[in-house]
């Protein structure tokens, strides 16, 4: 292989003009799973982030490592107004980003919020404020709002002309290559587990009280079914990092991830980490299909009613 | 109007020059093809596990990686799920000398829509300190605890005891005890009204007894409380 053939694969990789579409799909799921995630946390907000909360900021930075870190709370440290103001940026972006008004500068301020979060307070953040963070900041980067968002609608009417821009790919890649470094810790974090080998895993799991949701309908308290489980687990999260790059298996290796995220929120409580999961894999639909699917449906909305 | 078009193609290149069009143009693909593989790169490195070459080549570049937040870990279960459930409470003694249990939220007492909102304090809770992960942080909480304790005037708290209850969980082979376990436990409360020994049978004259006199299934002992901390309430701690 020289050195051009690499050149040229990682150009088309990278650069090769694809849709906004998957992007611009995934903008509104995320800025709705942001909102969301607002109202989990508005009312414990004060409770974590303000000045008499639990953690004080002092606490938080004995243990964290002597460097400069990205935190807007620290510009008025122990400043409930400011918390407070803070937050509702970071509510108005998300809707901002969800219907693609000024969808760059949404996407800034809702990554500020949830990396100044992150250095607050990480102590109450699970994987999916971290994949939300990451997601956030190469979604800065992305182009979300060149397809189905007011800032698109807006350039078509100043240009009068209906037209949708091809984008570069590199924005779309970012965020698959996220959700790939997810399944590969997940599965090369599991496997020197022995009960990840074993078998047992799933049970054990299944027994954690505090995230108990509903009971499987068959149970993992068998030997035979936890094994079962444990291993189609590693199984498909190892095939979400490798076997989704392959044209003629990416929909079948989506529709395994999405009953095995379907699966974990059925029995377990980690609200939000597998309805993003689900959410992200849409920059992996290819957007003709995504449009065929889409696109009627925006049609049969924007169709006027006769008088 | 050919010297007029000259012109203004000369002012177009001067404004890309001046601009850095050029230079952009020029730099584009380098520059991103740099961005994404460099913070990929750091990615990956980040999620090697106790791995000491990954260790050494991110440490350069940690300043950046903390700065923007940029670092994750997804080994939720990994390498093994936890082997025990955790809760955390707070025992508040007051100038009097009375005390008085402080509960936090608990995900199993919570409702389907509580658990959802709730979930931090699991993950605080559960995974940050009952844990024992980050003992510097016991202090803060028990304060926190005081605060939200501190409900009597003339009567205020002095006194907090963080305590972590661990219970272990089983392997799969003992599940099926205790679920023999469970459906006596049922019984039991069925039938407390009606039998007077039933104290008794929950008193096992042996405590490493599997079963109790009657042949009931005990649970193993697998349970333990630990203190966390004893946090004195200063003057000041209090509004």
């Amino acid at each position: 292989m020289s050195f051009e053939t690499i050149k040229s694969g990682i150009d088309r990789f990278l650069f090769a003009p694809v849709s906004p579409y998957p992007v611009a799909a995934f903008r509104v799921l995320f800025g709705l799973l942001l909102l969301q995630n607002a109202l989990f946390i508005y009312p414990d907000l004060l409770t974590w982030l303000g000045r008499d909360g639990i953690i004080s900021y002092q606490s938080v930075s004995m243990g964290l490592e002597k460097n400069v870190v990205l935190n807007i709370f620290n510009f008025q440290p122990g400043n409930d107004t400011w918390v407070l103001t803070v937050f509702g940026a970071y509510v108005v972006a998300s809707v901002l980003l969800t219907i693609g008004f000024q969808t760059r500068l949404a996407s800034i301020v809702i990554y500020l919020y949830l990396v100044s979060l992150y250095h607050r307070d990480p102590f109450l953040l699970n994987s999916g404020d971290t994949l939300m963070r990451s997601t956030a900041f190469f979604m800065m980067f992305a182009p979300a709002g060149g397809a189905w968002s007011v800032d698109h609608w807006l350039r078509k009417r100043a240009l009068r002309a209906d037209y949708c821009e091809l984008v570069g790919a590199w924005g779309m890649r970012c965020l698959q290559l996220q959700i790939c470094a997810v399944y590969y810790d997940a599965f090369f974090a599991k496997s020197p587990g022995w009960v990840w080998v074993l078998g047992s895993a799933v049970y054990l799991a299944s027994r954690i009280e505090p995230l108990a949701r509903f009971p499987l309908p068959i149970s993992p308290e068998s030997f035979e079914v936890s094994r079962l489980v444990t291993w189609g687990t590693l199984f498909i999260e190892f095939i979400l990092f490798s076997f989704i790059w392959i044209r003629q298996l990416r929909y079948y290796v989506l529709a395994l991830g999405i009953i095995m995220h379907l699966v974990i929120d059925w029995t377990m409580n980690i609200p939000q980490f597998e309805w993003l999961m689900i959410a992200i894999y849409i920059v992996f639909v290819y957007p003709v299909d995504l449009d065929r699917i889409i696109s009627p449906a925006i049609a049969r909305l924007s169709r006027k009613k006769p008088a | 109007m050919e010297g007029e078009g000259e012109r203004d193609r000369s002012l177009e290149k001067l404004l890309d020059i001046v601009l850095w069009k050029d230079l952009w143009r020029a730099c584009r693909k380098p520059l991103i093809t740099l961005f994404l593989f460099g913070n990929f790169g750091l990615i990956y490195l980040c999620l090697q596990m106790d791995n000491i070459l990954a260790e050494e080549l991110l440490k350069p570049l940690k300043g950046y990686f903390l700065f923007f937040g940029l670092e994750q870990r997804y080994n939720v279960f990994a390498p093994t799920p936890r082997r025990t459930n955790l809760n955390v409470i707070a025992q508040v003694t007051y100038q009097d000398g009375s005390t008085r249990i402080f509960d936090f939220p608990r995900m199993d007492r919570l409702s389907l829509l509580e658990k959802l909102r709730k979930e931090r304090w699991r993950k605080f809770l559960n995974d940050n300190i009952a844990s024992r992960r980050f003992p510097y942080l016991y202090n803060d909480v028990a304060l926190w605890a005081a605060r939200q304790s501190d409900i009597y005037r003339d009567n205020r708290p002095v006194l907090v005891t963080l305590l972590s209850f661990v219970s272990d969980i089983p392997t799969v082979s003992m599940s099926g005890i205790l679920q023999e376990h469970a459906r006596n436990l049922a019984n039991t409360e069925k039938t407390k009204k009606d039998d007077p020994n039933i104290e008794d049978a929950r008193r096992s004259p042996d405590p490493d007894a599997t079963r109790n006199q009657y042949g009931n299934v005990l649970q193993p002992p697998n349970f333990d409380l630990q203190v966390l901390t004893v946090y004195e309430v200063k003057e000041g701690d209090l509004p």
